[in-house]
């Protein structure tokens, strides 16, 4: 079982993954300078469940075996799982102030769960008993698992089956006696260079036609025909340099997304918990969509509060916290973040028990809470550089800082209020940059899920229909105009 | 006259718990035997200050006569709750699962000497 942050980064060391970063094979991706922010960041999910102070949301008792588990491996048994699944990402996010990966595995996990109880229900396969087996593996090794949702699309006005190319979407090419093959890709994966495998799962609702694409299956990400192909990010090479101008030089910015290429991977029988099963894809996807849009308030609530302290430092090194337009703004910005905070617990209290005896949060608020991450980040975001000032953008090198000529320069004209060196300023003034531009946005935007996929739910959700009739009633009219 | 703790507040006779050096005094000098107290934190989603440090405190306040076990590992006279702030989470989630006698914190406002003395008080229990 992996315990410790050292057994992680080991077992990540032995994995010898056909990773790719800027189009050159990576021998040891537990030692690429590159990753090694996002194996930080991952690595805090085993290093808190250690300690006593914090084991309470990082832990959980399985009810498979009645042990002592991680919590990004266990099912949720109530809504009080819910509820600590968001307190727990908003606490993790204070010590990385970066995504830490594990909760994409995590949701597809009790998105497998709720979904092969419910195939086997209608079509008695064997899918649940099967992936229960599976899971009480995760649970005693406690490895890290890729969410594997998102397939390339290719033409978004083409169904899967009708792509020119059909490998734009992961499919099943061959049936054999011992299990399946599949090629094809998953697109934008959390934490995949730094993973033991990937549990990939349809990316859309599939029709009868698709039955191809219809596959839940667990594979090791070193599995022969897997390439990982690690994603470019806002400034990432400066975390190569590490000090100040990486900004958070510890961890990550995002999570470590990867493209990952399926050519001809062979998946034995015991690793599948879908195979064309077509009619189920729409509820699958819906509830990873759920479980995953769940979080954002947790851990994008602990990294706005993160946001929020590095600028009233900011403007406390430079002599405008007094301000009363500054504490203004910053009041906002709590306001905006403990929003989405409320909104992923809400979805989480409001959450119920599904036929599987899994707990499952409120669809709509689910939803509700990631359309407001892609607002309200944003504008913590903008709040930030305005409190901040135009000095995130302009600010010199470290090694100007440090340079035997212009060093003095530096230090006399990025001085603030006096006592607070320099060196302490700037180091505030780039975290501010690193958290709140580029990368980072993009990921607040569209990661769960694109605004307009939230939207939709608003739609099949909302109860318009409803909310006509209340407001007829009230205004005295008919029910029939 | 013992009087339990409210959660608000002490409210008992002063010289109740006169246990030590002093009520107020900086350290524990009990003449009773060193106690088993199960430590148990909330998980710190947002704590209101560092509760790792204030736990320190407590326990250096007990001088040495407390011996901290975790709540896996009985028996223990109590068990101290740290919770992070005012939800106290973990409170809720051990009063109704468990008899045992809770002596719970929700801030770090507290002489920590106050709250040895409360572990000490078998009368005494926040559950």
């Amino acid at each position: 079982m992996i315990k410790t942050k050292e057994e992680y980064i080991n077992s990540i060391k032995q994995l010898k993954a056909n990773v790719y970063y800027r189009g050159k094979r990576v021998e040891d991706a537990s030692a690429h300078p590159a990753f090694i922010p996002h194996i930080n960041s991952a690595a805090k999910t085993y290093e808190m469940a250690l300690r006593p102070e914090f084991e309470d949301l990082l832990t959980a008792t399985s009810h498979l075996s009645g042990k002592k588990i991680s919590r990004f491996t266990h099912i949720h048994q109530s809504v009080d799982d819910l509820i600590k699944k968001v307190q727990m990402l908003r606490l993790i996010a204070h010590e990385t102030g970066s995504c830490f990966q594990r909760c994409v595995g995590f949701d597809a996990l009790n998105a497998t769960y709720m979904t092969t109880y419910d195939i086997d229900r209608k079509y008695e396969t064997n899918y649940f008993e099967r992936f229960k087996e599976y899971l009480k593996q995760v649970q005693e090794k406690n490895i890290m698992l890729v969410g594997g949702m998102t397939d390339p699309k290719g033409d978004r006005s083409k169904r899967p089956s009708q792509q020119v190319d059909r490998d734009l979407f992961t499919r099943i090419v061959e049936r054999r006696e011992d299990g399946v093959v599949v090629s094809g890709a998953k697109a934008h994966q959390t934490g995949a260079v730094n993973s033991h495998e990937i549990l990939i799962l349809p990316t859309q609702s599939m029709g009868e036609e698709d039955k191809d694409y219809a596959i839940i299956a667990a594979i090791p990400l070193d599995t022969k025909g897997i390439t990982l192909i690690f994603g470019r990010q806002t400034n990432e090479e400066r975390k190569l340099e590490g000090g100040i101008d990486s900004g958070n030089p510890e961890f990550g910015m995002v999570g470590g997304e990867a493209l990952i290429i399926f050519e001809n991977v062979f998946i034995p029988w015991d690793r599948i918990f879908m195979c064309g099963e077509t009619d189920f894809t729409g509820i699958l996807v819906e509830r990873f969509a759920t479980l995953h849009r769940q979080n954002y308030g947790g851990c994008k609530g602990g990294v706005s509060d993160i946001i929020i302290g590095a600028s009233a430092l900011a403007s406390q090194y430079q002599g405008t916290l007094g301000a009363s337009h500054v504490k203004d703004k910053l009041i906002e910005m709590m306001h905006l973040a403990e929003s989405v905070f409320a909104g992923s617990i809400a979805c989480s209290a409001m959450g119920s028990k599904t036929a599987s005896g899994a707990f499952y949060p409120d669809t709509l608020l689910a939803n509700c809470t990631k359309h407001n991450i892609t607002r309200n980040i944003y504008e913590i975001a903008r709040l930030a550089h305005d409190v901040a000032g135009g000095i995130i953008a302009t600010m010199p090198f470290e090694d100007d800082l440090k340079s035997p000529e212009v060093g003095k320069h530096v230090e006399k004209y990025m001085a603030g209020v006096d006592g607070v060196s320099s060196e302490t300023r700037m180091k505030i003034i780039r975290l501010i940059e690193t958290m709140t531009g580029g990368t980072a946005l993009a990921e607040s935007m569209h990661g769960a899920g694109s605004p307009q996929s939230q939207r939709v739910m608003y739609q099949r959700l909302g109860k318009l229909g409803e909310k006509m009739k209340l407001a007829k009633k009230l205004a005295k009219i008919p029910e029939k105009d | 006259v013992c009087r339990r703790w409210s959660r608000n507040g002490l409210v008992m006779d002063p010289g109740y718990l006169n246990l030590g050096k002093g009520r107020m005094g900086n350290s524990f000098n009990s003449a009773h035997a060193k106690i088993r107290v199960a430590l148990k934190y909330c998980g710190g989603c947002d704590p209101a200050y560092d509760r790792v440090s204030y736990q320190e405190r407590i326990a250096a306040a007990a001088a040495g006569h407390i011996e901290w076990v975790s709540i896996e590992n009985p028996p223990f006279e109590a068990v101290l709750v740290i919770n992070g702030c005012h939800r106290a989470c973990k409170e809720k989630d051990l009063a109704s699962e468990h008899q045992w006698r809770i002596i719970s914190v929700r801030d770090d406002l507290a002489d920590p000497i106050l709250i040895v003395k409360k572990l000490f008080n078998r009368e005494v229990s926040d559950d």
